[in-house]
């Protein structure tokens, strides 16, 4: 009676993890190198970040189990909102919150990475829906975003164009964070004192005129240099320093 | 199907601004007052204020977040908890238990896809339940014996004790609702904390 029917459990499990991400299955269509970066660094901030949270849940101590970021008398209201869930264990509402963060967390970061393909500076509401539609584990969400929200921009980098492709889907559990780059996540439940680490430099105009292939590894406080420190060495770039030229 | 169709009618209704409005469950805003948020917020939400918070945290300094993406942030996360409760409390009944326990909540994140909530929220329920058997940790003990003064909070009790007991066939749905509001004697996290900062 109550059984929905769910896409993703009826087809294959997901992949259990440790997958390379070259090998990608959305990523064989995508025949520009820059995309391809692109896909691989997004991968590598979800990798980063999932693994923080591992290691922030060994950290947890009793001031975090008190100090909750949702309450927790909102949490059981809309667990309870369901009349096929009755009865809940104490623990429960703790552990829903500490998943409801999570969950925004996550969707948030793959927002701002949407965001961030086309080069804005303001979080808008296409981004989330973006960000859902290109999410496997997010299609029980599909009804709550309206149909035009789901469409990508016209000027998305990615060229994203069919929703659910899943191309960012589900990071490998395994995966640690990509070498050589430095993460660093702000204390949670305190503001970030500085822009974190991972943050991906805007995209350099002459990407778009089939440059050769560049990492944006640097950090961004080097934003402007750090093109010519990249694994590919390739100093074509206009902003380069005139001793590369 | 139904389950999923009525949640989603649920949903349009606030997603179309009617956040003001008194929400339709049987629960009502007795306990949201507790809650100390102001008008905006609905009572079957969540503060948006923490929801901000939480948004920041992962994006750079300086990023700004529009209006309409917090409420649609806002309205997955309900979804999200909605959908997840609805999922552990099927696999409570197939196991023929009425009680929502953390093994039905990390069984449901597997059924569902979060594979990389998994690992961080097995931890934290081991961590959780370190700090519940520590005497420092809370004042009362919560976790381990329920107080005695069964009168403050019947209904919490009952619950702490179901979860430990085979349920029993006499009882009906006598206990469906839950008591929200905070129970005298310092339930750490059944309530609010003030300092939300």
């Amino acid at each position: 009676m109550d059984n929905q029917p769910l896409p993703y459990s009826t087809g294959q499990p997901p992949a259990p993890g440790g997958a390379p991400v070259a090998g990608m299955p959305g990523a064989a269509g995508l025949p520009p190198v820059p995309h391809h970066h692109l896909l691989q660094q997004q991968q590598a901030q979800l990798q980063a970040f999932w693994a923080y949270q591992r290691q922030e849940a060994e950290r947890a101590s009793a001031s975090d189990f008190k100090n909750h970021q949702l309450p927790l008398a909102r949490i059981k209201k809309i667990m309870k909102a369901d009349e096929d869930v009755r009865m809940i264990s104490a623990e429960a509402p703790v552990l829903f919150a500490k998943a409801c963060e999570l969950f925004i967390l996550e969707l948030t970061i793959r927002s701002w990475l949407h965001a961030e393909e086309n080069k804005r500076r303001t979080l808008q509401r296409n981004d989330v829906a973006a960000a859902i539609a290109r999410t496997d584990v997010f299609d029980f969400l599909v009804d709550i975003v309206p149909r035009e929200e789901a469409k990508e921009e016209p000027g998305s980098a990615l060229g994203f164009a069919a929703p659910g492709t899943g191309v960012v889907g589900a990071g490998a559990p395994g995966g640690a964070p990509a070498a050589g780059m430095p993460y660093y996540y702000p204390p949670m439940g305190q503001p970030a004192p500085m822009m974190p680490a991972w943050h991906v430099p805007a995209w350099d105009p002459a990407w778009q005129q089939g440059a050769a292939d560049v990492d944006q590894s640097g950090s961004f406080s080097e934003e402007g240099q750090g093109f010519g420190a990249g694994h590919g060495g390739a100093a074509s770039f206009p902003p380069a320093p005139p001793t590369s030229e | 199907m139904g389950r999923k169709a009525k949640r989603c009618a649920g949903k349009k209704d606030d997603g179309r601004e009617e956040k003001v409005a008194a929400a339709p469950a049987a629960e009502g805003a007795s306990s949201s007052s507790s809650d100390g948020e102001g008008a905006g917020t609905a009572a079957t939400g969540l503060p948006m204020a923490n929801l901000v918070r939480l948004m920041r945290q992962v994006i750079p300094k300086g990023v700004k977040i529009s209006s309409r993406a917090k409420d649609l942030t806002h309205d997955c996360a309900v979804e999200f908890v909605g959908f997840l409760a609805g999922e552990a409390s099927e696999l409570a009944r197939a196991q023929h238990r009425r009680t929502i326990s953390p093994e039905d909540f990390t069984r449901s994140l597997q059924a569902l896809g979060f594979d990389d909530y998994v690992r961080p929220m097995s931890t934290y329920i081991s961590r959780y339940r370190e700090q519940a058997t520590s005497p420092a940790g809370y004042s009362g003990g919560f976790a381990r014996r329920p107080p005695p003064r069964a009168t403050a909070a019947p209904c919490v009790s009952d619950e702490e004790t179901r979860s430990r007991v085979p349920p029993h066939g006499e009882h009906g749905d006598g206990w469906r609702t839950s008591v929200n509001t905070p129970a005298p004697g310092g339930h750490g996290y059944d309530y609010t904390s003030p300092d939300n900062m």
